[in-house]
């Protein structure tokens, strides 16, 4: 029932005059594939259902988001060195933003220039078409934040987009749709912030296609840090072409529920890629974070760490495949997800999963769980440190490592103190 | 003369097993006191009770520390009140820079004495002086804990964060053990540039060697988790020629 009436409230939304044939079709997919319930292999752990609240709401659309105070000042929390996008429910609001040349943010395909449009088109169509909260995220999406970095540049500061969720008055049902296109040679370092702001439940299914072009470079670092009452799943999907290095950086700092999909494909010679995640929970938060690296051709290289602590009755999910086709000899394919349980009604659910065809490859995956080194705990205790922040101090050891293979210094200060407020140990801020 | 350590009928154990069987004894200030015995005679589970070592189980008995009931405290209330324990298997911790640690060790004691935390000039400045000590080089301060460190470095690790702390009793649990010559010279160099007539050390130790550089005012020889016999420094030397079994003959012969 509640399943029904929510996609019923997607159904007449793109059904009414503004949605665009293309939204309309992404819609189509989301229908023909349904809901995802826990019977499906994929969302066996993570159940939907309870954040369908019939409260969820899509927000009328407007051409550009009002701004007030308490919106700015969430943007404002930040402080990076950025071109900074904001989008306050998926829909840019210009007095805050700066974008550089080659981002635009399209709120129609009939308004964007024909690269643009060809931009968006490409990525629906590389889209795997069997993933229903990635259709339904592109068929919500108000807006299409299109980034190009053409070739041969770098932008001059990183980007920073800055999504805002308001939740003050009703619950919006809302997502922000992104095409990155990094042209050869060109380079690009994305940010990706939310944040919500009032108490109401949220649901966000966010789409980031990102293309990395031969001999290209692209980081994205998302920040998941959001409210008890908020639900943010992303479906990012990235294609690395010959010579070409992505980067994510995962990190889930707070969220009610938190399902992030990474669809890495290899398909150029020497392309490397590298997953970086880190998810600190607790109370009764959920993260799940599901990884695909998929080796198409030859010498490609990845590599992958997933970090995770969780106190409370807090519930991580790990899902990481590797796929090496046939072809793709001499692959280096590397997985690691590392879980800290700090209480014993928190839960991790880890399942690496390696599909190898080729026969000269190196691959190697693990997974580890445990809890703080007892020993450990007494060394530093009888050094002086309180219980809490010989906690702190060994927990902050465990997931800093992650935070520390972030390329830009200032965003690692952020999450740095931001792991630290988490910890709940001044010691660790100072 | 003021006692700093008194343990009296102290009867302790781990997992229901009785391993200390009563001791009693007195250190006082500006003393050192050896503990000597074979292994488990019940030396380390004699430095795990007094640090606070929370798998070990208290049956009888009590222990003072200055003016204060030492059972009663946490493992950090007795660090802060001045005890010291230099582990015999210094853990290693990645991730935690050794100058972040003594940082946060440092802060928590002089909190506990109600001072302000030092400068970062001032404490770097501390902290290499007291590595000069121990001939550590600066370097290991950036590096995790312990971390790849080899046995000699663990244990003048181990004397660097004692002259830190400045404890008024230090427990040094084996930390002889494992060290080559030059090392151990280094580590009881270290130990006697701390020693003043404010503060007292127990020195565990399965062999005499250590006593030649760390000399102590009175030996215990712990058997069976009893302190059979007690004596001047010359006792550690009868032990080092006789062995233990004499001393544990006798002791039996004697109840």
């Amino acid at each position: 029932m509640v399943a029904e009436d929510f996609v019923g409230t997607v159904r007449s939304y793109v059904e009414s005059t503004d949605v665009e044939p293309l939204r309309r079709e992404e819609y189509a997919v989301f229908e023909r594939l349904g809901l995802p319930t826990v019977r499906h292999e994929e969302w066996k752990y993570t159940n939907l259902l309870p954040r369908l609240t019939p409260a969820l709401q899509i927000p009328t659309s407007t051409s550009h988001a009002e701004v007030d105070e308490t919106i700015r000042q969430a943007t404002e929390r930040f402080g990076f060195t950025a071109h900074q996008i904001v989008l306050v429910n998926g829909v840019l609001a210009p007095s805050l933003s700066s974008l550089p040349d080659g981002v635009t943010v399209v709120p129609s395909l009939t308004s964007a220039s024909p690269r643009d449009a060809e931009l968006i088109h490409a990525a629906s169509a590389s889209r795997s078409q069997d993933h229903a909260i990635a259709a339904l995220g592109a068929a919500l999406a108000p807006n299409v934040v299109v980034v190009r970095v053409a070739k041969d540049t770098a932008l001059t500061m990183p980007l920073h987009v800055v999504r805002v969720i308001d939740a003050r008055n009703g619950a919006p049902l809302t997502s922000t749709r992104m095409v990155v296109d990094v042209e050869e040679f060109a380079s690009v370092d994305i940010i990706d912030t939310v944040t919500t702001i009032g108490e109401s439940a949220t649901f966000s299914p966010n789409v980031l296609d990102i293309t990395v072009h031969p001999e290209a470079k692209a980081s994205w670092t998302l920040v998941v840090d959001d409210t008890q009452a908020s639900a943010n799943i992303s479906y990012a999907t990235a294609h690395v072409h010959r010579s070409a290095v992505f980067t994510s950086n995962t990190f889930c700092l707070g969220g009610g529920f938190v399902r992030n999909d990474l669809v890495i494909r290899l398909v150029g010679q020497q392309a490397e890629a590298y997953l970086n995640g880190l998810s600190v929970l607790h109370d009764a938060e959920f993260a799940d974070n599901h990884t695909v690296v998929d080796h198409a051709v030859p010498h490609c290289h990845s590599d992958e760490l997933y970090k995770g602590v969780y106190d409370g009755t807090s519930t991580g999910v790990f899902n990481g495949k590797i796929f090496v086709r046939k072809d793709a000899q001499k692959t280096l394919a590397y997985q690691s997800n590392r879980s800290l349980l700090l209480s014993s009604g928190a839960n991790i659910n880890a399942k690496p999963q390696l599909e190898i065809f080729a026969d000269d490859v190196k691959c190697s995956h693990g997974a580890t769980m445990g809890q703080l080194d007892d020993e450990a705990m007494f060394y530093l205790r009888s050094r002086g440190i309180g219980e809490n922040d010989a906690r702190a101090i060994l927990t902050y050891a465990f997931a800093a490592d992650i935070i520390e293979r972030v390329s830009n210094a200032e965003v690692r200060t952020y999450l740095t103190a931001r792991l630290a407020e988490r910890l709940g140990s001044e010691m660790l801020s100072a | 003369m003021k006692p700093i350590l008194t343990i009296d009928n102290l009867r302790a154990g781990i997992e229901g097993r009785e391993i200390l069987k009563g001791i009693s004894l007195t250190v006082n200030a500006g003393e050192v006191h050896a503990i000597m015995g074979p292994n488990g005679s019940g030396k380390s589970t004699l430095a795990s009770v007094l640090a606070g070592r929370e798998d070990y189980a208290v049956i009888d008995g009590s222990v003072r520390f200055a003016e204060a009931d030492l059972l009663e405290m946490s493992p950090e209330d007795r660090s802060r009140e001045g005890l010291f324990l230099a582990f015999q298997y210094p853990v290693e911790i990645p991730g935690v820079s050794t100058a972040n640690f003594l940082k946060t060790a440092v802060s928590e004691h002089r909190k506990h004495r109600g001072l302000p935390p030092l400068d970062p000039g001032s404490f770097l400045k501390l902290m290499r002086e007291k590595m000069a000590l121990v001939e550590m080089d600066p370097s290991f301060l950036q590096r995790s804990l312990n971390e790849g460190f080899s046995g000699g470095e663990k244990k003048r690790n181990e004397v660097f964060q004692m002259a830190m702390l400045e404890p008024k009793l230090a427990v040094l649990d084996e930390t002889d053990s494992g060290l080559d010559i030059d090392a151990l010279r280094i580590v009881a160099d270290g130990v006697n540039a701390l020693r003043s007539s404010e503060n007292a050390f127990l020195v565990i130790t399965h062999y005499q060697r250590l006593l030649n550089y760390i000399v102590p005012d009175v030996v215990h020889v712990l058997v069976d988790g009893r302190i059979v016999k007690s004596g001047g420094k010359e006792l550690a030397l009868e032990l080092e020629e006789r062995g233990y079994d004499w001393i544990r003959n006798e002791s039996s012969v004697g109840a």
